[in-house]
């Protein structure tokens, strides 16, 4: 039922298992409004991956329904609609650039499509501004930095100007600086409306997001706010994710007799409580 | 004692040609036996160029290289210099080949000569060591979680039995708990075993829980060397560095921006809440000692 919601992805009970193995997707649900951003983190071997590839397109579900804008992802008229609307960015930048300069990995996937050439140029001068590499245009891809890589990955997707960007650990190769970068290229698509959904070990990552999925053994354990889900750290010990040290100090606070308000997880939050209980 | 001699060392990639980089410029630095070592520095900051003449992979281009007793100018000595110096290179799952686990570790020490019984109890420790069930040892790499993975491959260097083992960014792409997991156990067979110990890593809350001395790397150059401590308390160098300081170091910063100075820089949560506590508590009373008013 196209158009009948607001939401632009829908997960309705989908499974999924790898040919000759066990499930590695259960009974998922959930479902993304536009310009959301949420971040899923969840131990090595609970299914995150395959739920970013399942979003994209990549992945047909063996059970139940993914939709994206209302459509299908098992219907094969639709495929190439739904990526167009969903980009898919990898852990390792390495394996999705294609061209000899910068301009022209950008240039890629709008040639595809056949766009007229002042909108493929368009496209490509938004996507390169937009992602900050417009110093970097003429530079072959293997000599920019890690960070550089990454952003330039996630430009060849906004050329195609996708609805949502669905990102599998993209700063786990970054050294601080690339991660910063990358971060920060997110928050500002975010800010525009672009929806974010991002695959994360770093707990950092996870505090900024607007909500958190909790994903163990292919199931969604939590849908959170990070306010919320970091301040009852049980469920995330069992599982042997860590807390946002913010989170983490919080605790440590509160456990020697400290009033801590609920909801600490970025050092901003820290910060301005330990100034209002210091000053 | 030093197990490690670094002086002078320069090293030039493709001299002589248009593409000529110096990657490594005048670095010296000592370790000792049993010292667990950070080396930091952003991507491209000469850390895997300067690990890489520690076992033999490289020669300085100019200046001198002591490990344990021999000198890696000496050709013979480092031909041979990878037996005693177990280097990880990252993601080293990705160089497992063998049809299981027990064959992939075996792999090494059956190399140079180590068979029988003396093999399968080498096997045996270095999975223990990492913390692989025995009952993995039979089966297929492929069939492990990355964690496992990970810890299979790492167990291959330590079955070699290292004196001088180096880990490039063993926790990169790992869930928390299984990163803790592997550094916690590399810590332990420092403690227990003596080997020294050099992790490269961009987190610098990793190097504040496991190493004593961190050293800083700067576009080829030695920036800085010191205890754990005090460096981490130095924001100038790890802004040069451009390094994230702990998340502590920076609550640290930005609350002496804010007029409110610790007694000590924490360099972890815990020992941060030891410092706030008292401080919070007392606010109400008296104006504590580390209270300055703005």
């Amino acid at each position: 039922m196209p158009g009948s919601n607001n939401y632009l992805i829908q997960f309705e009970h989908v499974a999924f298992a790898y040919p000759g193995g066990g499930p590695v997707i259960h009974g998922f649900s959930a479902e993304v409004r536009q310009g959301e951003y949420i971040v899923l983190i969840g131990p090595n071997g609970s299914g995150k991956s395959t739920l970013a590839g399942l979003t994209a397109g990549v992945f047909r579900p063996a059970a139940g329904r993914v939709k994206v804008d209302g459509m299908d992802t098992a219907d094969p008229s639709l495929i190439g609609a739904i990526r167009r609307r969903v980009g898919l960015v990898l852990q390792n930048p390495d394996n999705q650039l294609v061209a000899a300069r910068v301009e022209e990995d950008v240039a890629f996937g709008p040639e595809n499509l056949n766009l007229p050439s002042p909108e493929v140029r368009r496209r490509v001068e938004y996507a390169i501004a937009a992602v900050g590499l417009d110093r970097l245009r003429d530079r072959p891809p293997h000599l920019l930095s890690g960070g550089e890589k990454q952003r330039l990955a996630i430009a060849g997707l906004l050329a195609l100007e996708p609805s949502c960007l669905i990102l599998d650990e993209p700063t786990s190769m970054l050294d601080p600086r690339g991660r910063r970068e990358v971060l920060g290229v997110l928050k500002g698509l975010v800010a525009k409306g672009t929806t974010v959904l991002q695959v994360t070990h770093h707990m950092g990552e996870a505090a900024e997001a607007g909500r958190v999925w909790v994903l163990a053994e292919g199931r969604l354990l939590a849908d959170e706010s990070p306010g919320t889900l970091f301040s009852r750290p049980e469920l995330l010990r069992r599982l042997g994710l860590a807390l946002p040290p913010a989170a983490e100090l919080a605790g440590c606070l509160a456990a020697q007799g400290i009033k801590v308000p609920a909801g600490i997880v970025n050092l901003e939050d820290m910060v301005h409580f330990l100034c209002r209980a210091l000053k | 004692m030093p197990c490690i001699e670094i002086e002078n060392l320069t090293h030039i990639y493709f001299p002589g040609t248009p593409l000529e980089t110096a990657a490594l410029q005048q670095i010296s630095l000592a370790v000792d036996q049993g010292e667990t070592i950070a080396l930091l520095g952003a991507t491209g900051s000469g850390k895997s160029t300067l690990v890489r003449h520690l076992n033999g992979l490289l020669a300085p281009t100019t200046g001198r290289v002591r490990i344990l007793d021999g000198d890696v100018a000496d050709k013979k000595f480092r031909r041979q210099v990878w037996r005693r110096v177990g280097l990880v290179f990252q993601f080293p799952e990705r160089q497992i080949f063998s049809a299981t686990v027990y064959e992939d570790i075996a792999f090494g020490p059956r190399n140079i000569g180590v068979i029988g019984t003396a093999l399968s109890e080498r096997v045996s420790q270095a999975a223990q060591t990492v913390g692989l069930p025995d009952e993995l040892l039979q089966t297929d790499p492929a069939e492990l979680s990355g964690g496992m993975r990970r810890r299979a491959a790492i167990a291959g260097v330590l079955a070699m039995r290292p004196e001088i083992l180096i880990l490039d960014e063993p926790g990169a792409g790992l869930e928390p708990r299984a990163r803790e997991i592997i550094l916690q156990q590399v810590k332990e067979l420092q403690r227990v075993q003596g080997t020294t110990v050099i992790l490269i890593t961009h987190h610098l809350d990793d190097a504040a829980l496991y190493a004593d001395r961190l050293v800083l790397l700067q576009k080829g150059r030695l920036l800085a060397a010191g205890p754990t401590g005090e460096i981490l308390s130095r924001y100038d160098l790890l802004d040069e560095a451009d390094l994230e300081p702990p998340f502590t170091v920076e609550l640290t910063r930005r609350l002496a921006a804010e007029g409110l100075n610790l007694p000590q820089t924490p360099l972890n949560p815990a020992e941060a809440a030891r410092l706030l506590a008292p401080l919070l508590k007392c606010v109400k009373g008296t104006v504590p000692l580390a209270h300055k008013k703005t």
